[in-house]
């Protein structure tokens, strides 16, 4: 142990392990072991003087925290901002991005502490973050800058002073929404003197929730604008295809990128690592999971400082609680190594992250909750264990690892499941792919007629007022027929009892929590649970594993979300297993599409736990199960569908299970095609396949973001979610399928009937993308890969579209030439 | 990522050429999505509010504004009370509800209450109809300020500015959180200057609720015109109808709805006025060597017929730091009786009045009368009584036989302590709060080393001892308490060590001292 500490600093630990990762799968079986390294070498600091403009008690305390220049995109990010631009950032995790917004916002506060400033953060724990690092300046600043978080933690009390007082206030957009904009005249100095607005994390709002975003920045600058003030927004993006455009149709104002990292890189190696196969015959390979054990060993014995990404909570403890029990006879000991993910208590998250920053921590296991720009500094290796479902997201987790001057390296453990097995086979598609683009769409009329009420609650909409580029007078018209507006002579007023804003949450998620209570001694909450993943994790009986200790769940008190359990020391946990089903409740259109149909509706998506798994530790068997009786989630929705009628299926020339693979694969094309034409996210919308009767028994398969299960694994993967094949494999009388994409949101988001009206867009471009796509057999850019659709799926699934698209009509409206 | 760029442009495109018939047919599915069957009247009726209600539009610089205005004489009977009760009114007990202020005369005091379209506050809710009430000469008259439509909101606000401004003191209900906040943000919407700022601000719910409260099961307005002024209204609309009728007239621009919502309005605020002379009445009453300066309360009836608002006054008094009379007002209301919860809780009030007030013994007085009740009180009797004995009496034998009787009480029921109940509701299980036990376990070590001990810092060997006669007490381990090793804090070691022991040994104790001897026999401070 003493050696390898003294390996690291020499800064040949990283490259040692790698070499031992190498060299020990040398001789492994076929198609196991590491199938690509990419070198990535190191980069040089490009440094800037401090600007002449800087403030001098700024450059005071710059150079008493060590630091003599700015990096380039400091230095530019700072000149543009004086100029007035708006600005999006986008440089690597541990870059100094949030140099880029605080150095101008404080030097602006010093010069003029009457200016405001108003912080915008996805989360509140990136808001408590960021109030940290800002109270290191302000501490040394004096009484000109006054820094709060006002967000639902901020006590009554405290409200008021804020209000007034606070020159930086940082918030989230929920806040923003409900709580700030309906009440701006308590607000009045704020936006009286509104300078800038910081939007970090800008890819963060994709979907449904950036156009949520972009129409509450309509209502902000509206505000604004009704106090004389004229915002400028700075905003800092991780790495995505198209963040410049992103950023310019959610401030809706031009925007100039930032994107030359002038901060220094030690050379880094990206490491693709396929888990060796243990049973040829089925193609079996080795648990992900004990292989990430296995491969983090490598570094952390060699005294690296490691992260290890999961993806989903319980892959996460079980993780943790591994690697504790390899530390437990180790010189450190169990407690270098932490968990961390949402649901942990923020003061003890907060401790990981400053253990973490300051080296206490060894290793952390953590879920995509770190992927986030929470400041842990820089870590010498990132292991990914399964691949996170997203490019921008893996480089994202890869970026953790990084150190200025040594080595560092990132490593990603594939699953099983199709797409990890098809990223790590096919390592030239996975360098040499861009990340995703993220989209937005403002004006989706639904969400846009939300917040027109919303901004006609907060002010009069004026006759010549813009909101979006829909017709403003024909959608007041429409909110005055229902009762919501009034037509005076001088606008559109609000004439309703209601509080507009309380009805209309920003994201799909409730913020209703499970407090998880420990009765082992003295009760004490030591955790919460999001409420959609609180029966999958705490219900009766179940296993409830938290920085690799084990609770055994006694009661689940659902209606006072409480869940009680007590410390056990257990063999196995458990996984839940979860049903879901969809249901047609109304069709409001339908019309023919060639020999299928197309409809959209009303839907009810019902998901259950009906039981669970008990899994060994470290074997992965499973030791038992049980059954559960828990309430149905239900949740309506709208859903745009195609039916494939049974005639037509069955002409093709194809196997029962061909038929099916094919529909599952035009499923997965059709929902990316779909995405792209309402520009959503993935995790907006649900696809699956049901078959075609009043009520749809059918398990949901994929949805959209989550990779199905891998078998031996399969533990760790989700809850129980992608049974699609086998689902379908029983329906095979008279096979006459339903593909549903419905809005992941209760009561829909408007996805469903642009949808339908664009279905003929929909399937022709689908075509196109399977049609044009280079693969042989199926990949994750189009039908999904092999592993999920079967080696005719490609196949099966053009044959289905050439049958409807090339019978529907020949004015197509999005006929593309590629 | 051609063809994702490709299909971006087209959905931009796309976006750009949703023309009106696709804007029609995407509302019509929202129509029916949200199923909008109510018809909503749309045709506008010219018959203006003039038709209905008795006032005219007049004009200031911001523009048109409608007002109506009506005068009720002061001979007319309101309830219990005639209207010119609100011009002839004592006004100045009510400053006790005030904290630093003072109530301006009759003559320059307003009432306020306004009608909204909700409750719900925030820059989307709006008062449609601003009513004051004042005395004017032989009058009582209430000025309605009504808001046609949205555009005369300016003209409206700068119209009550200038209606505010001969008067120095408002008084309104429940306007502390409610209306006044809201006139504030209609101002601040208008981007005008609130008048409020420089006015004397009473809210009369409070202090409504704090004096009727134990009598009355609601301290709604309506309700308490009712029951305290004896009023019954007739014809009224409920307050929950208003928005809608506003809506409608808003609407059709038909005012024939309209008229209740001024009535109801009108009797809000001369009910406001009346309560505020029925409030200073009952204050003025309660008080007991008689209200100087007042002759008019005696007319009215003189003496508070209530021994609940007797016993609510006191509390008043309390607060307000007029402690002479909360002790009085309490000791009267308990004289004409209350029934046994509320008597129990002034006894309690009581005693804590002439604690707080230095007099020890009426106070000793009544926690013995306590420590007979049910057992909660008792408890608290008993161990104020141990206290007392401990501390005033300096007779801890007496403290330390209250403190087993409060044991014994304990020990009669295995329920946790009462205090601690609450805990329970937030989802604690039974049996994790400290018992009465545990609590009383606590004052007793204190009492068992002596409060001497305690209040002369040597509190190591205080809690050592505790600790050694907790161990005796539950195990009774001789050998234990043998092990107590006194460990003087060098501070305070020497001559202050010498005090303590002499006074344990003065008065010795039967149980304890004999400990409290093992102890220094074992450790004989140094420089004895």
């Amino acid at each position: 142990m003493e050696s390898s500490l003294v390996a690291k600093k020499e800064g040949i630990g990283v490259l040692g392990a790698l070499e031992e990762i190498r060299e020990r799968f040398k001789g492994s079986p076929l198609r196991g072991g590491v199938t690509a390294v990419k070198h990535l070498p190191a980069r040089e600091a490009r440094l800037e003087p401090f600007p002449t403009a800087l403030a001098p008690p700024l450059v005071e305390i710059l150079r008493q925290r060590g630091i003599e220049s700015l990096y380039s995109h400091q230095a530019c990010a700072f000149e543009l901002a004086r100029e007035g631009k708006n600005l999006v950032v986008v440089t690597p995790t541990a870059s100094g991005k949030t140099f880029c917004y605080n150095l101008p916002i404080l030097n602006t506060l010093v010069e003029n502490p009457e200016a405001r400033a108003l912080y915008l953060f996805p989360t509140k724990a990136l808001a408590q973050d960021q109030l940290a690092e800002l109270n290191r300046w302000t501490a040394r600043l004096g009484d000109e800058v006054r820094t709060f978080t006002y967000d639902g933690d901020t006590p009554q009390d405290a409200r008021r002073a804020i209000r007034s007082r606070a020159n930086l206030v940082m918030t989230n957009p929920d806040m923003l929404h409900t709580g700030i904009l309906p009440h701006h005249t308590k607000w009045e100095r704020l936006f009286e003197n509104l300078r800038y607005v910081v939007i970090d994390e800008l890819h963060t709002y994709r979907g449904v929730f950036g156009s949520h975003l972009a129409n509450v920045l309509r209502r902000l600058k509206r505000i604004a604008r009704f106090y004389g003030a004229r915002p400028q927004f700075i905003t800092t993006s991780a790495t995505i295809a198209n963040p410049e455009d992103l950023a310019r149709r959610i401030i809706e104002d031009e925007v100039t990128l930032v994107d030359e990292n002038g901060a220094p890189s030690g050379e880094k190696f990206f490491v693709l690592y396929n888990p060796p196969v243990v049973n040829p015959q089925l193609g079996i390979r080795r648990s992900y999971l004990n292989e990430t054990r296995r491969i983090s060993r490598t570094f952390l014995d060699r005294g690296l400082e490691t992260i290890i990404f999961a993806n989903s909570r319980l892959a996460t403890e079980i993780l943790v609680t591994y690697l504790k029990e390899d530390f437990a006879r180790a010189p450190f000991g169990p407690d270098v190594i932490r968990g961390y993910r949402g649901g942990y208590l923020p003061l003890e998250r907060r401790e990981i992250e400053r253990d973490l920053r300051e080296g206490r921590l060894l290793g952390v296991v953590a879920t995509n909750a770190l992927e986030l720009g929470i400041d842990v500094g820089g870590l010498d290796v990132a292991v990914l264990a399964a691949y996170p479902g997203s490019i921008a997201s893996t480089w994202q987790r890869a970026g953790r690892a990084g150190r200025r001057q040594t080595t560092s390296a990132a490593m990603l453990v594939a699953s099983s499941a199709p797409v990890d097995q098809f990223m790590v086979e096919n390592p030239d598609y996975f360098f040499g792919r861009s990340p995703e683009h993220a989209y937005v769409n403002p004006d989706n009329l639904q969400i846009l007629l939300n917040h027109l009420k919303c901004a006609a609650f907060e002010l009069p909409l004026g006759e010549d007022e813009t909101f979006g580029s829909l017709d403003l007078t024909r959608l007041c018209g429409h909110l005055e027929e229902v009762g919501f507006l009034h037509r005076s002579a001088d606008g559109w007023h609000w004439v309703s009892e209601s509080y507009p804003a309380d009805g209309i949450s920003l994201r799909s998620v409730s913020s209703d929590n499970f407090v998880i209570v420990d009765n082992t001694a003295q009760p004490r909450v030591i955790g919460e649970v999001d409420f959609s993943s609180a029966l999958p994790t705490v219900h009766e009986k179940a296993i409830y594993l938290q920085d690799g200790r084990q609770y055994h769940v006694e009661r689940l008190d659902y209606d006072d979300r409480k869940a009680y359990v007590h410390a056990v020391e257990s063999e196995y946990f458990t996984d839940a297993i979860s049903y879901t089903k969809i249901k047609m409740l109304e069709t409001f259109d339908a019309a023919p599409a060639g020999p299928a149909v197309k409809s959209h509706g009303e839907v009810q998506v019902n998901t259950q736990v009906v039981g669970f798994k008990k899994i060994k530790f470290g074997t992965m068997e499973n030791v038992g199960a049980g059954e559960l009786a828990l309430p149905e989630q239900e949740m309506h929705t709208t859903a745009y569908w195609v039916t494939l009628p049974h005639a037509m299926l069955h002409g093709l020339a194809y196997s029962n299970i061909q038929r099916q693979d094919g529909v599952r694969g035009l499923a997965n094309a059709m929902q990316a095609i779909a995405t792209l034409l309402v520009m959503c996210d993935a995790r907006d919308l649900g696809v699956s396949v049901g078959e075609n009767r009043a009520t749809n028994e059918s398990p949901i398969a994929a949805d959209g973001d989550h990779a199905p299960l891998p078998p031996g694994g399969g533990a760790a993967g989700g809850e129980g979610r992608a049974r699609s094949i086998n689902g379908l494999v029983s329906l095979v009388v008279a096979f006459e399928p339903n593909i549903y994409l419905y809005d992941k949101y209760p009561g829909g988001v408007g996805l469903s009937e642009p949808l339908y009206r664009l279905s003929e867009s929909v399937l022709e471009n689908t075509r196109k993308l399977i049609e044009r796509c280079p693969c042989v057999a199926g990949c994750p850019s189009c039908v999904g890969p092999v592993g999920e659709v079967g080696e005719k799926g490609k196949e099966v699934a053009l044959a289905i579209l050439s049958c409807i698209v090339g019978v529907g009509s020949g004015n197509d409206p999005g006929d593309v030439s590629f | 990522m051609n063809l994702e760029e490709k299909l971006r442009q087209l959905q931009h495109a796309a976006a750009k050429s949703v023309n009106d018939r696709e804007l029609e047919r995407q509302l019509e599915y929202l129509r029916r999505r949200e199923r909008v069957e109510r018809a909503l009247p749309a045709k506008r009726v010219p018959r203006g509010v003039e038709a209905y209600i008795e006032g005219e539009v007049a004009t200031n610089e911001r523009g048109d504004y409608f007002h109506a205005r009506q005068a009720l004489p002061f001979g007319r009977p309101y309830g219990k009370l005639r209207i010119g009760d609100v011009a002839l009114a004592d006004f100045s007990p009510l400053d006790l509800f005030l904290k630093e202020s003072r109530l301006p005369g009759p003559s320059e005091l307003v009432y306020l209450d306004t009608e909204t379209t909700g409750l719900m506050g925030g820059t989307g809710t709006c008062a449609f109809l601003i009513g004051l009430g004042a005395a004017e000469g032989s009058q009582f008259v209430v000025r309605q300020f009504f808001l046609r439509d949205y555009p005369e909101e300016k003209a409206m606000l700068a119209a009550l500015t200038e209606a505010l401004t001969p008067y120095k003191g408002i008084i309104t209900f429940n306007g502390r959180t409610f209306d006044l906040p809201l006139l504030e943000t209609r101002y601040a919407l208008a981007r005008m200057k609130s008048p409020f700022e420089r006015l004397i601000h009473l809210d009369l719910l409070h202090p409504a609720r704090r004096l009727w409260k134990l009598r009355l099961e609601s301290c709604q307005l309506t309700h308490l015109e009712q029951q305290v002024l004896g009023v019954r209204r007739q014809g009224d609309v409920t307050g929950a109808e208003l928005p809608g009728i506003y809506f409608d007239y808003l609407r059709t621009g038909n005012a024939s709805g309209l008229q209740p919502v001024f009535y109801h309005n009108s009797l809000d605020i001369i009910t406001l006025a009346a309560l505020s002379v029925e409030l200073a009445r009952v204050v003025s009453n309660g008080w007991s060597d008689g209200w100087t300066g007042d002759d008019e309360s005696e007319e009215n009836g003189g003496a508070v017929d209530s021994s609940l608002d007797l016993f609510s006054l006191s509390r008043i008094f309390e607060r307000a730091g007029v402690r002479g009379q909360a002790v009085s007002t309490c000791r009267r209301a308990l004289k004409m009786g209350l029934p046994e919860p509320v008597e129990v809780r002034a006894l309690l009030h009581l005693s804590y009045q002439h604690k707080r007030q230095r007099e020890y013994e009426p106070a000793a007085a009544i926690w013995t009368e306590l420590a007979g009740r049910e057992r909660e009180v008792a408890l608290t009797a008993l161990e104020e009584l141990a206290i007392y004995h401990e501390h005033r009496r300096r007779d801890p034998h007496a403290a330390l036989e209250f403190v087993e009787m409060a044991l014994r009480q304990v020990d009669k029921s295995s329920s946790p302590y009462p205090r601690f109940a609450h805990r329970r509701d937030q989802g604690v299980p039974a049996g994790w709060e400290p018992g009465i036990r545990g609590h009383l376990e606590e004052s007793l070590e204190n009492l068992g080393a002596g409060g001497a001990v305690v209040e002369r810092h040597l509190d190591v060997q205080a809690q050592t001892i505790g600790a050694a006669q907790r161990r005796e007490r539950r195990y009774g381990d001789e050998a234990a308490r043998l092990q107590v090793e006194v460990r003087t804090r060098p501070d305070v070691a020497g001559q202050e060590v010498g005090d303590v022991t002499r006074e344990i040994r003065r008065e010795p104790r039967p149980r304890f001292a004999n400990l409290a001897s093992a102890l220094l026999t074992q450790h004989p401070p140094q420089h004895l």
